[in-house]
């Protein structure tokens, strides 16, 4: 995973209507570089034919025993 | 009436509430002691937002006429309670503790809070938090609660009032609310009992969001009786919320018994007590020496291996701050000057994360699922401790700390389980320590069980904060 600068972070977050100052920039761009090797970690698991854990309810009646 | 007001406030909800059924007390007298207590104490440890006062005693008032009148509703008739400042309370505001919501002022009970007061519970105001139940004690709005055991020291978060008003008599329970351990941390540094439900247990309708798949609602009282009582009364299927399971509520409080003759403790030691891992070497002690305890009444403690847990913490980190970067994006575009920097330096970090990010994270808590699924099949309880540290002073609180180290409470809010925090020991500084319990989805009671024989041993809630 590669390191991200004050440009790119501005680009992230220009995606979703966000303009920061440059210093905000900086600053996350020193945090994003601390939490980097975090995400590598994320990445070295081996999920296998693991399928997502977010809940999604296709019925009408959510709640039912068992669920979720 | 027999107690003094002095004794009132520390009176625990079963106590009182044996003594309101018996007319021995009354719940106006109930009320004023913790009113009292709250104007003597609360100038130092500034747990509450919003103080109702008046409302308070006009509901007291109210719950004595009815018990009079014969119309007694159960446990909670007539006791005092508060909650975390993210639960909607008609016509009080409710902030979150953020100067984003300063003015908002809700419409209608958060389902959990009409259901205590359906229970005849008396609402005396709202508690201290984490600004939106994350970042750390400096918020854009209201001062922050401090620990009763020293106020110099941390509350934990998020759910900070609510751990401190508990703990020093200012409230008999109160609701809090956990994303990654925010009802069992402040309930672990103040020394007492916090309970995270099974997520869908319990409804988070007309509760703040924090991140909608991690967030649980549940009880921080003085006992683990009281947290029974507090969680039969909210626990339960809501239309309003998706999320909540109509799978049965069973009797709490039936399950509360001495005896842990045959259940079977699993300890992750090599992750939780690993004294190089930043582990606090006097929590490894208190938490070990409760386990034998536990196996002294009849418990089985075994060694198990979960090497998941080593994801934990970016796994819940990035799916938490995914959602709540989602959420709170409309707000960030139009008043980012109005929230604190705690929060907000931690809210933006969920804005640089990817759609890939989320998916791998989601799928890795699957993973751990899968792995905690296996291990319950030969337990009945994970053991660990709750906190890897004791309090620190507020000047020393690092608002980047969830960047590093580990955390024994998420894994509770990825896999859903529910997971109680019991004091179980003091620091030589005299800071509280939490034993942490985690059970079988929807098997509160073995959870409640265990906690209840392990307390009724240490008998620690019998020890009061100096505050």
């Amino acid at each position: 995973m590669e390191p991200k600068n004050a440009e790119q972070i501005r680009i992230l977050l220009g995606r979703s209507g966000l303009e920061v100052s440059q210093e905000r920039l900086e600053s996350l761009a020193k945090t994003f570089e601390e939490y980097r090797s975090r995400l590598e970690l994320l990445y070295s698991v081996d999920v296998e034919n693991e399928e997502v854990a977010g809940i999604f309810y296709p019925g009408e009646h959510p709640g039912e025993e068992g669920s979720p | 009436m027999t107690q003094t007001s002095t004794e009132l406030y520390y009176l625990t909800i079963r106590e009182a509430g044996r003594l309101i059924k018996a007319r021995e007390l009354s719940p106006v007298d109930l009320t004023r002691a913790l009113l009292e207590r709250i104007e003597a104490v609360d100038g130092k440890l500034k747990t509450y937002v919003t103080l109702l006062a008046d409302e308070a005693l006009a509901q007291a008032k109210a719950a004595e006429a009815e018990i009079q009148q014969g119309r007694y509703r159960g446990p909670l008739h007539g006791i005092p309670m508060a909650h975390k400042d993210l639960y909607d309370t008609k016509g009080v505001r409710t902030t979150g503790q953020s100067k984003v919501n300063e003015h908002r002022v809700p419409k209608e009970d958060a389902t959990v809070i009409r259901r205590l007061a359906e229970a005849g519970s008396i609402l005396l105001g709202k508690l201290a938090m984490f600004e939106f139940a994350m970042g750390g004690p400096e918020t854009s709005l209201f001062e922050q609660a401090r620990n009763p055991w020293n106020v110099d020291y941390v509350t934990s978060g998020s759910s900070s009032g609510s751990g401190a008003a508990v703990a020093a008599g200012l409230a008999m329970g109160s609701l809090g609310s956990d994303t990654g351990g925010s009802i069992r941390g402040p309930a672990s540094y103040c020394g007492i009992v916090g309970l995270k439900p099974t997520y869908g247990r319990v409804s988070r309708y007309g509760v703040l969001p924090l991140s909608w798949s991690l967030d649980h609602c549940g009880p921080m009282t003085r006992t683990v009786e009281d947290a029974a009582l507090m969680l039969q009364a909210i626990a339960g299927y809501d239309a309003k919320d998706p999320s909540t399971s109509q799978t049965p509520v069973p009797d709490y409080a039936a399950a509360l018994k001495e005896d842990v003759k045959g259940l079977v403790i699993g300890v992750p030691k090599a992750y939780c007590f690993n004294s190089e891992a930043d582990i606090d070497s006097e929590t490894i002690a208190a938490v070990d020496k409760a386990l034998r305890d536990l196996e002294g009444l009849g418990a089985r403690v075994e060694e198990v291996s979960i090497p998941s847990l080593e994801y934990v913490p970016v796994a819940n980190n990035v799916i938490l701050l995914s959602e709540a970067f989602t959420y709170h994006l409309p707000n960030l575009k139009s008043q980012p000057q109005n929230y604190g920097e705690a929060f907000i330096s931690r809210l933006y970090m969920g804005g640089l994360l990817t759609a890939s990010d989320y998916v791998q994270a989601q799928r890795v808590r699957s993973s751990i699922k899968r792995e905690f699924d296996q291990v319950l099949q030969r337990v009945d309880l994970i053991g660990m401790p709750t906190s890897n540290n004791p309090p620190v002073t507020l000047e020393e609180f690092k608002p980047g700390s969830w960047l590093h180290g580990p955390s024994f409470t998420a894994p509770f809010n990825e896999t859903g389980m529910p997971a109680i925090s019991v004091p179980c020991g003091f620091t030589q500084a005299g800071l509280p320590i939490g034993l942490q319990l985690a059970g079988k989805p929807f098997d509160e009671p073995t959870v409640l069980r265990a906690a209840y024989a392990y307390q009724q041993h240490a008998r620690l809630y019998e020890k009061r904060p100096p505050a």
